[in-house]
């Protein structure tokens, strides 16, 4: 009786372990307020003996179950059969002992009217059904989604699609689904995003917190969606210690359009890891290496009160030619940016903060690998404080607020899915290091001059995504960064007001910076 | 004789033409202030489809509740009908309307 069923949940079973809980998941299917659903399970011929029997016996009396023995040991396989068993307009997996919401049915039934495909958040359950842990994802990401699979679980697919894409492909082993994710991803658009713990799963333990199931297999699939595309690239696994994060694209540069690095400085100095240190010269003579990006062009604006011995060493340490803007005036970031980008005659521009210190010598290879994508517009990187805590991965704008993401976080924090250690999409970065096209730039107006001080790169963000762009974010790409060494950090009220004015809507969500992130673990429906 | 581009533009008008033409200074200053009106607008318009979202549901909580209460009078009525016709096949006199079905007066 599974004519009409709106989602058809896939289950393989391969262990003794997954076969331990099938009931719970069976009673979250039973619980649904929507009850348009099927269930299709395929025993594994390696799991124990009398498994598929437990299993029938189970699902005894359920017409919307269905329980068969598996015709291959290997998953991929499984996979495939199980996909052959639903009869719905929609399919989605769940590994034995899952458990979905009591209205996940009927809340991905009424997401339909806004896209054609959905997922939810994730948490994990105890014993006791409390949620101990909780993932709150970012809403529809493409680059994010080539870095990590969060938008796998609970994904419910159209089966039309997915027949016509070819179904599942078992050479990708444990992420076959990921595959067929990214596949209809790439076929459908942006999906719709059921925010909350829609999808239950058991702790996966202290090795797992994001990512399961091999490597290899989530590298492959990522890979073989690329080059669909026509991208040639090298995918690798991301770990943080012995937590599997997602994967880093690697996308090689086919040329190297001429980058204009602006740098607005008064050439100051403070004492950063016990030592004195003359920001914009030792910032340049990180910059100005043997494996520096090869088309480069320096732009300095400086103040009228710039050491002249800092702006001669600067001039020695790039052979002369390093470009001299000078600024006149008082302190006005958005100026002294606008003033060195009309000077500069790159293709791109990387506008950056004097005080900083480059960490990866191939930061700018990274970065305009990532702007070569016409859909991005501007790409950050990855800034550390001099105490090796987080300065900035992205900026978050949340309830009216405009602020750094994971803020003083350390820099191995797991924290928003393990967000810091991936390239993935953000609504704006930081202009302290700002990749974005020359003509984009000046497309949009620059640098703000009502922002003198604050908000400038918030703006500037917000006009770019407002022009149709992406904005990403590499971890791949990293600086230090000993903000607020040089200058006070100011917000002025005239500032405040004004990003407000302009921005009010794109300043109350963010939809990359899941809000439920912030809310505290809740119990579990009594399934 | 073949109008420039700049005559072109100005007899045109296009505004992105005539923008193009200016030092790239005051381009900057005029296209972020273009860029801010638009931005401006475009918060103005959310706010106004968010409020429009509002009333909408407001009116329709309200229409909602009117459509209970006419339906709970219409019960009421037929009731009211109802028991007359039965005290009326009793050969008993229908007491007077003690009751005004209309709004009192405040």
């Amino acid at each position: 009786m599974t004519a009409g069923a709106l989602v058809a949940v896939l289950t393989v079973v391969t262990d003794a372990a997954t076969e331990q809980h099938l009931d719970r998941t069976l009673q979250s299917l039973h619980g649904q307020t929507d009850t348009r659903w099927q269930w299709c399970v395929v025993v594994s011929p390696s799991a124990p003996a009398g498994c598929v029997e437990r299993v029938r016996a189970l699902i005894a009396g359920e017409p919307r179950a269905v329980a068969v023995y598996g015709v291959t040991p290997e998953p991929g396989g499984l996979a495939v059969q199980a996909m052959t068993l639903a009869r719905a307009q929609l399919v989605g997996w769940l590994d034995g002992g899952d458990l979905l919401d009591v209205s996940t049915i009927a809340m991905v039934r009424a997401r339909l009217a806004f896209a054609d495909w959905v997922y939810t958040d994730e948490g994990a359950v105890d014993d006791e059904g409390s949620v101990v842990e909780f993932w709150a994802k970012p809403d529809y990401a493409p680059e994010w989604l080539r870095s990590q699979p969060y938008a796998l679980r609970f994904a419910a697919l159209p089966l039309a699609v997915v027949t016509e894409l070819g179904g599942l492909r078992p050479r990708f082993g444990t992420a076959a689904w990921y595959d067929l994710v990214l596949r209809v991803a790439a076929r459908l658009g942006p999906p719709a995003h059921l925010a909350g713990p829609f999808y239950l799963h058991g702790s996966r333990g202290a090795g797992a917190p994001y990512v399961d199931g091999d490597p290899g297999d989530r590298c492959a699939a990522v890979a073989a969606s690329l080059e669909a595309a026509g991208e040639q690239v090298e995918v690798s696994p991301v770990e943080v210690g012995v937590h599997p994060m997602g994967q880093r694209v690697r996308r090689r540069l086919q040329r190297f359009p001429k980058i204009s690095l602006v740098i607005p400085t008064r050439a100051s100095s403070s004492m950063i890891h016990g030592f004195p240190r003359c920001h914009a010269v030792a910032f340049v003579r990180s910059l100005w290496t043997a494996e520096r990006y090869p088309n480069l062009e320096l732009i300095v604006v400086h103040d009228t009160v710039t050491p002249p011995d800092a702006l001669q060493e600067i001039d020695d340490i790039t052979g002369g030619e390093a470009v001299l803007v000078p600024f006149h005036g008082p302190f006005h970031f958005s100026r002294k940016c606008n003033a060195g980008a009309l000077a500069a005659t790159g293709e791109y521009l990387c506008f950056l903060n004097d005080d900083m210190e480059v960490v990866t010598s191939d930061w700018l290879h990274e970065m305009a690998s990532l702007l070569a994508d016409p859909g991005v517009g501007a790409v950050g990187a990855r800034l550390l404080f001099a105490d090796g805590t987080l300065q900035h991965v992205g900026h978050e704008y949340n309830g009216g607020h405009a602020g750094h993401l994971m803020f003083r976080y350390g820099a191995d924090d797991l924290d928003h899915g393990g967000a810091a250690h991936l390239t993935s999409e953000r609504s704006g970065v930081t202009g302290a290091c700002m990749l974005l096209r020359a003509k984009d730039f000046l497309q949009v107006g620059g640098f703000s001059e009502q922002f003198p001080l604050s908000y400038n790169d918030v703006d500037l963000s917000l006009k770019i995504v407002t022009a149709g762009f992406r904005i990403l974010y590499t971890p791949h790409a990293t600086l230090f960064h000993y903000e607020s060494q040089t200058r006070e950090p100011t917000v002025t009220e005239n500032e405040m007001t004004q990003i407000r004015w302009r921005w009010a809507e794109q300043l109350h969500h963010d939809p990359y910076v899941n809000e439920l992130r912030q809310i505290p673990l809740i119990k579990a429906r009594d399934f | 004789m073949t109008p420039t581009s700049d005559a072109r533009a100005a007899a045109t008008g296009d505004p992105a033409d005539i923008l193009g033409r200016l030092p790239l200074d005051a381009q900057l200053l005029l296209r972020d202030h273009i860029a801010g009106l638009a931005a401006e607008a475009g918060s103005a318009r959310a706010a106004a489809a968010r409020s429009e979202r509002v009333r909408r549901t407001e009116t329709d909580i309200l229409i909602g509740k009117l459509t209970v209460a006419r339906s709970e009078r219409d019960d009421a009525l037929a009731r009211v009908a109802e028991l007359t016709d039965q005290l009326r096949a009793r050969d008993i006199p229908v007491p007077p309307v003690g009751i005004s079905l209309r709004r009192p007066s405040r």
